[in-house]
């Protein structure tokens, strides 16, 4: 589908007026029904998706919906009673968003275009309700939608349309989220211009005094490790939570990579006291599944985002490899910039004391299932280029696995670790 | 009255009477079923009020014949009423679109499953020095695979190595298809759908994949879900049929799957035309399905790829083959408003489809095998007046001749079917009297007035 850029900025003059006349005669479909759910109100409400529909996707230069043409849009994904009303908003929005972006590059540019007081499902102007009629959603309430989550299909007591709706409704949510961030930061890396991500919807989200960050990624943690019975729920449900769990991750990688960017322009000392300090998500996450085998071991096989899977490790594991000293500078010591790549990481545990010492303060299981995971991560980055480094990264799983089992001689290899081994052994046989 | 008959609401209890087909409804509608019917479409609140309270004076007549006079006298007044207000309201009677697709699972015939003992991968790690610490032999072998699979090794190693042989292809396919545990379908179709489509990546290298399924391994399989292949006819409406249990979670990784051969670049094709005309056939049919409505993106993306993959001269003879598929079976209700809709239109393709069917289900409407004009003029020619003149009919026309002329390009190529289709609307409109009370006139009425503002305003 072709975004409607610039290009066709000439023409808005024209499309106001259409777009004046296209919603007084859609919103009118809605009007004669209010708030009422009966199957007229909800047949109504499904004709006038169709409407939108017909005007701005369908025609090649279409109209693009008016603000309030979004709004009702929106109030049905979030208040929608049937299923079919919802899976309709939902799939109808994402369309628009798409055909008609309000944060984008124009192609061979490398500036950002940002369409002015453009709609948007969030309201960061003021903590205060502004009444009862305002849907946006506010940083608390997406909070409390990530709590939601974190429940569980499981335990929870609201019925299946409820559940199946927050679902929709997170992962437009973060949809929205992602469109407005990836461009941005996109363009900040290549421009260092800080206040773009400053006013990304993302970062707005997370500076609310009312989110409580901390306690949002211990949610997003539990919700991604939670077991989910695939065999006790319907199709739709164990898909959407699929969805969700989708939406999860990329939620965390965005807020990751926003970190990511925000030490960056730290460090270029753009950045001042208004932008307010948080702790760094990964540096939660580490903590968090630190002495949690259960937490640790499903996080990582859930989270498969490749870059910072990698990192994650690293940061676990350097937690537990000797500092390298200054003053006595012995031959094994690992350098410190060693221990920002695995591969040098892996080669510490040829010491056999730091192979003892990691093992006995994690426990050998969670050796094996950090190792394994950094390889994983490792194989899917590599995948597209080097090949030499592949080798050298086998052969030091393998030679790490092999000091394992010298310094302990009844360490148990676990499942997990027996794969390790053999996709290791396998790529090395392939590139020979 | 008859009063030693079954209560009302016992007449709708699944259990005391077996739901009557659509059809044998129609024949033997007496007083209590309107009035039930007419509450249960209007609002279920009233209605379970209403037969409590139905019920406790029943109890009570049978208790005091005195009073049963007067009661029944009563009773039969606001019986009458009711009648006339479900004559005002019965352009609710109109049944909602949906269809029940799958039927009673059973086990595939054909299994993909071959003995692992041949399987070159595993056969190769047995004999490296590694394997005294791994302890791989032909007894856990299906065991280590599965893990191999499940953690994501296997994909990663096959990505790696860029070459899968066919006893894996085999056994992970038949996983996907087939297995009752969803870490291992899900796994499954993830490793099916990288090493697919690896072949579009720019500068990854495309897995060598030794065997490929074909359609008819994946017709195979839906089969063996319930998925009923002649659909419309003995597809039952979804009240009738609340037992079925629906297909097996295998159909999401199925969609999915289906998806990936679509899209996958390489010198063959997995499907030929008339393949592909029948998978997109199935997934219309499949977005009719209220049990699936949960999967309705995946199936809409499932379509487009399906859609996107036919060659640019194939395309618009297949696309009237579906289209022509899809008209002649669909029953014409509510559902055949419905399968156009649930074509997205957003890419061309997907436009032409919406209106190449939409112009189909006209053609077999209205009888017509002639031209575009002479299927406009028969539009035109309805008298709206009429007292016999099928409202319902008729919104359905003017939806379908929408979605025909509007998704396509074809009112700028002949100006002349604007002009018929603005006679057509303007008749909806000026023949239909706002107070008409007839089921479906506002509903016609509403939408040509709003569609002719859009005839205006170009």
């Amino acid at each position: 589908m072709s975004k409607e850029t610039k290009a066709n900025n000439s023409s808005r003059a024209m499309n106001n007026t259409y777009g004046a006349s296209l919603e007084a005669n859609t919103l009118a479909m809605l009007d004669s029904t209010g708030a009422k759910d009966n199957r007229d109100a909800n047949e109504d409400r499904l004709q006038y998706l169709e409407a939108v529909r017909a005007a701005s996707l369908v025609p090649e230069t279409g109209i693009p919906p008016t603000n309030k043409m979004y709004q009702a849009m929106f109030r049905i994904l979030r208040f929608g009673r049937r299923l079919e009303l919802v899976a309709a908003s939902f799939h109808l929005l994402t369309q628009l968003h798409q055909r008609y972006p309000w944060v984008y590059i124009p192609d061979g540019k490398h500036e950002l275009e940002i369409v002015d007081e453009a709609w948007s499902p969030f309201n960061f102007g003021s903590d205060v309700d502004s009444g009862e009629k305002d849907i946006s959603v506010r940083s608390l309430l997406f909070q409390e939608l990530i709590q939601n989550m974190s429940k569980g299909v499981d335990e929870s007591e609201e019925s299946d349309l409820k559940i199946l709706g927050n679902m929709f409704l997170f992962k437009y949510l973060v949809h929205v989220l992602k469109l407005d961030f990836i461009p941005r930061n996109q363009v900040f890396e290549e421009t260092m211009n800080w206040s773009l991500l400053k006013e990304s919807s993302l970062n707005l989200l997370l500076a609310s005094r009312r989110v409580n960050f901390k306690l949002l990624m211990k949610d997003c943690l539990s919700t991604m490790c939670s077991p989910f019975d695939a065999d006790g729920n319907s199709i739709s449900l164990v898909e959407l939570h699929k969805g969700m769990l989708s939406a999860m991750k990329e939620l965390l990688v965005m807020i990751i990579e926003l970190d990511a960017s925000k030490k960056k322009a730290d460090s270029e000392g753009i950045t001042n006291r208004g932008d307010g300090v948080r702790t760094p998500a990964l540096e939660i996450i580490v903590d968090e599944l630190t002495y949690d085998e259960y937490l640790l071991s499903n996080f990582l096989k859930v989270f498969d985002d490749p870059k910072w899977k990698l990192e994650i490790v690293i940061q676990y594991l350097t937690k537990y490899i000797p500092k390298p000293s200054v003053r006595t500078r012995r031959s094994n010591t690992p350098q410190a910039d060693d221990l920002k790549t695995l591969n040098g990481i892996l080669k510490t545990f040829s010491n056999g004391t730091n192979a003892k010492n990691i093992t006995k303060k994690i426990g050998p299981a969670v050796v094996q299932i950090l190792i394994g995971h950094g390889f994983l991560a490792q194989l899917a980055i590599s995948n597209t280029n080097e090949g030499d480094s592949m080798t050298e990264i086998c052969n030091s799983v393998i030679a790490a696995f092999t000091n394992l089992r010298r310094v302990d001689q009844k360490i148990e290899i676990i499942p997990f670790g027996k794969e390790v081994l053999f996709t290791a052994e396998m790529v090395l046989k392939a590139k020979a | 009255m008859n009063m030693d008959g079954p209560l009302d609401f016992e007449n709708e209890d699944p259990l005391v009477n077996p739901p009557p087909s659509a059809e044998k409804r129609k024949k033997v509608i007496e007083l209590d079923d309107l009035v039930s019917d007419f509450y249960k479409e209007k609002s279920k609140l009233i209605d379970k009020r209403n037969r409590k309270r139905k019920a406790s004076s029943k109890l009570y007549d049978s208790d005091d014949d005195d009073d049963k006079h007067g009661q029944q006298t009563l009773l039969s007044i606001v019986d009458n009423c009711r009648n006339q207000m479900n004559e005002i309201c019965s352009e609710e009677d109109i049944q909602e679109w949906g269809l029940s697709m799958f039927g009673d699972q059973r086990a595939p015939t054909h299994s993909l499953l071959a003995d692992l003992d041949n399987c070159y991968l595993l056969k190769e790690f047995m004999s490296s020095q590694l394997n005294s610490v791994v302890d791989l032999n032909p007894d856990n072998g299906t065991a280590f695979l599965e893990g191999l699979l499940v953690n994501g090794w296997l994909t990663k190693l096959i990505l790696t190595c860029a070459r899968v042989e066919t006893i894996i292809c085999k056994w992970s396919l038949d996983m996907l298809l087939y297995s009752p545990k969803e870490d291992l379908r899900s796994s499954a179709c993830d490793f099916w759908c990288s090493i697919l489509l690896s072949h579009n990546e720019v500068n990854g290298a495309p897995v060598e994949i030794q065997w490929l399924p074909n359609y008819q391994i994946i017709k195979e399989a839906l089969e063996s879900y319930g998925f009923r292949t002649n659909s419309s006819q003995n597809a039952e409406l979804p009240e009738a049929d609340s037992k079925s249990q629906g297909p097996p979670q295998n159909i999401r990784a199925w969609l999915k799957f289906v998806s990936a051969c679509c899209q996958i670049r390489c010198k063959r094709s997995i499907f030929n035309a008339s393949q592909l005309e029948q998978i997109a056939g199935i997934l219309v049919w499949l977005l009719l399905d209220r049990g699936l409505q949960g999967l309705s993106l995946l199936l809409q993306e499932c379509l487009i790829s399906v859609t996107e993959s036919f060659k640019d001269g194939e395309w618009v003879s297949s696309c009237k083959n579906i289209a022509n598929s899809l008209a002649s079976r669909v029953a014409q209700d509510m559902n055949c408003l419905r399968i156009v809709e649930s074509v997205s239109g957003v890419d061309a393709r997907s436009k032409r489809l919406r209106s190449t069917i939409a112009n189909q289900m006209l053609v077999v409407l209205l009888d017509h095998k002639e031209s575009d004009e002479n299927l406009m003029s028969s539009l035109m020619s309805i008298n709206l007046k009429e007292k016999s003149c099928n409202l319902f009919r008729t919104y359905m026309l003017l939806v379908l001749a929408e979605n025909w002329l509007l998704s396509s390009k074809l009112v700028e190529e002949k100006p002349v079917l604007r002009d018929m289709w603005a006679v057509f609307l303007r008749n909806c409109f000026s023949q239909i009297n706002s107070t008409d009370l007839r089921p479906f006139a506002s509903k016609v009425r509403t939408k040509a007035s709003y569609l002719l503002q859009g005839c205006r305003s170009d």
